[in-house]
């Protein structure tokens, strides 16, 4: 052949291996380049959504109530859904659009994590108000197999129900499946028509369940971002619920507590219980804390001499008075210390004997991952005590070490809790949103990034399914914040020096920064602590006290704030080259650490579903006769149902007449509460100044049928932990 | 002559064909794919630094050692764009963060390393902005192919460059 040829047939082979090379590789190119524009996106649209969560925290008056965040929660999954939908160049009103490839959001809060997704749910039957509508419910007929919703008809009484039909009295109402005309219904859920929404799904507390039978103890334990916990539950039969802050010392014998006369009070004996102490403190009365310290014991004193709310108004009218912000910051301080310590006494009194391998109720599954199959659940066999704080000495007080079992035991739960919660959202996702995914595998989230998702509060945004050239996009962003009202991050409350504080020509530190140690003159320096948050949100308009929270005026540290790459000390460590000038800088740095802190600490929401934080103990829970005797007892919680009586009416439906002795000082009545048969919850505040032994409470029911009847009575104690 | 003159044309333009020009479109191919490698370690160390805050000294080395696997060597710029706290607080502002009046100074590649070698850890805040840019240094086979052909007018022309930025979405810690 000759050299034409051989050159020809080369060019035809070549070429078009050649073009073809070009043209993947450049598809190549193409896909990184796309899926690294969708991950730009999906952070995006996540930090949206963060920012969204944060600013709607600081402007809100949050409540106690453990789901009070669902609607900010609600705000901000709809910002990250606009977001994407406007960063994937469609415009907002097509959020359905987007929703579809998103399996799942997670919001790790406080004391509990909410998960966002897509889920089959029955079509709920509303009014025109859009309330749930009940059977017995006013407009609600029977016709048939199901039953006809006619608005403000008449009421369908339980007599009127057939036998078979009775159960159904007080369910929720909800479409036929199979029926399209709109005016029948069930109250059977199994026949009842289901759609796809995309839903914030019920709020899941960080908690775990343990049964110990020789030790008598059925307690759940509710675990929180930080050393916050909640107990609740039998220990020995008596029903307890308390919550509080838990000290790393199993002997916090060396925390001691001094009175207003200076005499150091033993808890055991004395009368005091979390709430009780707070007041008192807050009234003003001298009370001293001493914590355990490298070097001296440190004391914190609270001695306003004036009541808490007395300091508050003062600083309305003074704002630049930083002897009462310091007064307050002490008082708070003071709080914290004390309840931490009657709490933490309480626990490791009675929850020592808690090993990890009574925790029960934690379902083990095994599920497909990207990476292949995966467990959900850590090996709970162990016999380690979880309360057991012997090794768990950390130099900062309140503070957990990482390698502790409590630490670990805590992680591995609340890890657990939402990988099980997680992957049940996504199998939900596969089954329902299936014209989409193929099979949607769970991306596996490393170690680092749990850490980071257990340590604050967080958002984790999965997507998958959107087509990315060669290949789907299956990728997550997490996004975790520190700028907001329901958690503390001890690394993030800043200081300055009590006289500096609100000066514009002064800095404020991160309690390590050198520059703060050089400018500590001696153990007398005193210092106010605030949080990041303060300082990001500053000047917020708050409604109540007609005043700028946090205008906070100091400059942010060029070496340890703007910058953060800064020359640490370490002011819990003495060193050996330190002279007793620097050992008392120190000392004073800690003091106003462990002041900052707790301040913050005691200062935040507390979103937990118990509201005084201790005390709640049920008396009984069978109501024989209908007058009970109490002494010590602040408020009755009366749970009842079946309620035969569904006329609307003046008449109370049972009332409750409080007696001091034999003169009746008053009557609480309770009036027709809901027109539906469901469970249903009142409480009667009893009037705290009436504390005689003779007080007792009568309860008479008038419109229920007792025998009928079941009630749960719930007594606050007001006295001191009380062991029935 | 006329023959012998089409046959070393022929000759030549041969050589073209069967050998320069495979070479360069091996070469180029060679270049998309350490392109592609390039972008991608930039990308992921960019994202990783934004999304937790920090540079690290493993994930600095990482991005090296990656880029450097492609046989060329590079030239890689950082930046930090650190947000001033302070430019916000003007007791006039109803607001704390006034939109569109953040102000940043930056921090450049030699600071940066510097404190990579000293510490291992660059720490970054939420609000920051961070970017790279990789460009190679020497000249890549294709190029130099191409060089012999016709001249590449400049210094500042890169075959393989890569650059990402984004605003850091997390306080780094130690
Ligand atoms: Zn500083």
């Amino acid at each position: 052949m000759r050299l034409q040829g051989l050159g020809v047939l080369f060019a035809l082979i070549v070429l078009p291996i050649i073009l073809v090379l070009t043209y993947y590789i450049q598809l190549q190119v193409d896909t990184i380049n796309l899926q690294n524009q969708y991950d730009s996106k999906l952070l995006k649209s996540t930090y949206d959504a963060m920012s969204a969560f944060e600013i709607n925290t600081a402007n809100e008056q949050l409540s106690s109530v453990s789901d009070s965040l669902r609607t900010i929660i609600e705000a901000s999954t709809n910002v990250f859904f606009s977001t994407m939908a406007t960063n994937f160049g469609i415009s907002n009103a097509s959020k359905s659009y987007v929703e579809p490839y998103v399996p799942a959001i997670l919001y790790t809060l406080y004391d509990g994590y909410y998960i966002n997704s897509p889920t089959k749910v029955p079509i709920v039957l509303t009014d025109s108000e859009g309330n749930a509508v009940s059977v017995g419910d006013k407009g609600v007929t029977k016709e048939g197999d199901h039953y006809k919703y006619v608005s403000n008809d008449k009421y369908l009484s339980y007599d009127d129900l057939e036998e078979q039909n009775k159960l159904d009295y007080g369910q929720l109402l909800y479409y036929l499946g199979n029926d399209t005309s709109d005016s029948k219904y069930t109250a059977d859920i199994t026949k009842a028509k289901f759609e796809t929404k995309n839903v914030l799904k019920t709020y899941m507390p960080y908690s775990a369940r343990y049964i110990n039978e020789t030790n008598k103890i059925d307690v759940t334990i509710i675990y929180t971002l930080d050393n916050y916990i909640t107990v609740e539950g039998t220990i020995n039969e008596i029903y307890y619920t308390k919550s509080g802050y838990l000290l790393p010392y199993q002997d916090t014998s060396n925390i001691e507590l001094f009175d207003s006369n200076n005499n150091k009070l033993d808890l055991d004996s004395s009368n005091y219980n979390q709430n009780d102490v707070q007041e008192y403190i807050e009234q003003g009365n001298q009370f001293t804390v001493t914590l355990p310290d490298s070097n001296n014991k440190i004391t914190i004193i609270s001695d306003a001499g004036e009541e808490k709310k007395a300091l508050e108004e003062q600083l309305i009218e003074n704002p630049t008075d930083n002897d009462i912000q310091y007064k307050l910051d002490k008082m708070s301080a003071v709080v914290y210390y004390t309840k931490a310590k009657i709490f933490s006494d309480w626990v490791y009194e009675n929850l020592t004997d808690i090993r990890e391998s009574d925790l029960v109720e934690i379902s083990g599954i095994k599920y497909q991952s990207i990476n292949g199959e995966e467990d959900t659940t850590h090996n709970f066999n162990s016999d380690m005590h979880i309360f057991n704080t012997s090794e768990n000495s950390e130099n900062r007080i309140g503070e957990f070490a990482k390698d502790s079992s409590f630490y670990n035991h805590k992680l591995n739960v609340i890890k657990n809790s939402i990988q099980y919660n997680l992957n049940l959202a996504m199998s939900t996702y596969n089954a329902n949103v299936s014209s989409i995914a193929s099979d949607y595998a769970m991306p596996v989230i490393s170690d680092e990034e749990w850490d980071k998702i257990l340590t604050n509060v967080s958002i984790v945004s999965f997507m998958q399914g959107y087509s990315c050239g060669l290949k789907t996009y299956n990728n997550y962003k997490i996004v975790s914040s520190i700028n907001n009202e329901i958690s503390v991050d001890k690394d993030y409350i800043y200081y300055v020096k009590k006289g500096d504080f609100n000066n514009q020509s002064t800095e404020y530190h991160k309690i390590d920064c050198e520059k703060l140690l050089n400018n500590c003159t001696g153990i007398n320096d005193e210092y106010i602590a605030f949080t990041s948050k303060e300082v990001k949100y500053d000047k917020i308009y708050d409604d109540t006290n007609s005043k700028y929270n946090y205008d906070h005026q100091n400059i942010a540290c060029y070496d340890c704030i703007n910058d953060g790459n800064y020359t640490s000390s370490d002011i819990f460590v003495d060193n050996d080259g330190d002279n007793i000038d620097t050992k008392k800088k120190k000392q004073s740095l800690r003091t106003a650490y462990y002041i900052g802190v707790a301040k913050c600490r005691n200062n935040l929401y507390k979103m937990n579903a118990v509201e005084n934080s201790q005390g709640y103990e049920i008396v009984t829970d069978e109501l024989n006769e209908k007058s009970i005797k109490f002494s010590t007892v602040k408020a009755l919680e009366i749970t009842y149902q079946g309620l035969i009586d569904n006329e609307e009416s003046s008449t109370a439906l049972f009332s409750c007449d409080i007696y001091d002795g034999s003169t009746k000082l008053n009557t609480e009545s309770v009036l027709f509460v809901n027109n539906s048969a469901n469970i249903n919850t009142v409480i009667i505040n009893l009037d705290s100044d009436v504390t005689g032994e003779d007080v007792f409470s009568k309860l008479v029911f008038q419109r229920i049928k007792s025998e009928d009847v079941h009630v749960d009575i719930t007594g606050k104690i007001q006295d001191r932990i009380i062991r029935c | 002559m006329s023959d012998t003159l089409i046959t070393i044309i022929a000759i030549l333009l041969a050589a073209v064909l069967m050998f320069i020009f495979p070479l360069l479109s091996v070469s180029e191919r060679s270049d998309d794919i350490s392109q592609l490698s390039v972008e991608t370690a930039t990308t992921k160390f960019v994202d990783n630094a934004r999304s937790v805050g920090k540079i690290t000294m493993q994930n600095y080395t990482d991005l090296v050692s990656t880029i450097n696997a492609t046989g060329n060597s590079y030239d890689i710029e950082m930046e930090i764009q650190v947000l001033d706290e302070n430019i916000g607080k003007k007791s006039a502002w109803t607001e704390g963060t006034v939109i569109g009046e953040n102000t940043y100074y930056s921090i450049y590649t030699s600071q940066i390393v510097d404190v990579l070698e000293d510490k291992g850890v660059y720490v970054m805040k939420e609000g920051d902005r961070f970017s790279t840019s990789v460009k190679n240094t020497n000249k890549t086979l294709s190029q130099a192919i191409r060089g012999v052909f016709y001249s590449i007018s400049g210094s500042d022309v890169y075959t393989i460059a890569a650059q990402h930025a984004g605003i850091v979405t997390a306080n780094g810690s130690y």
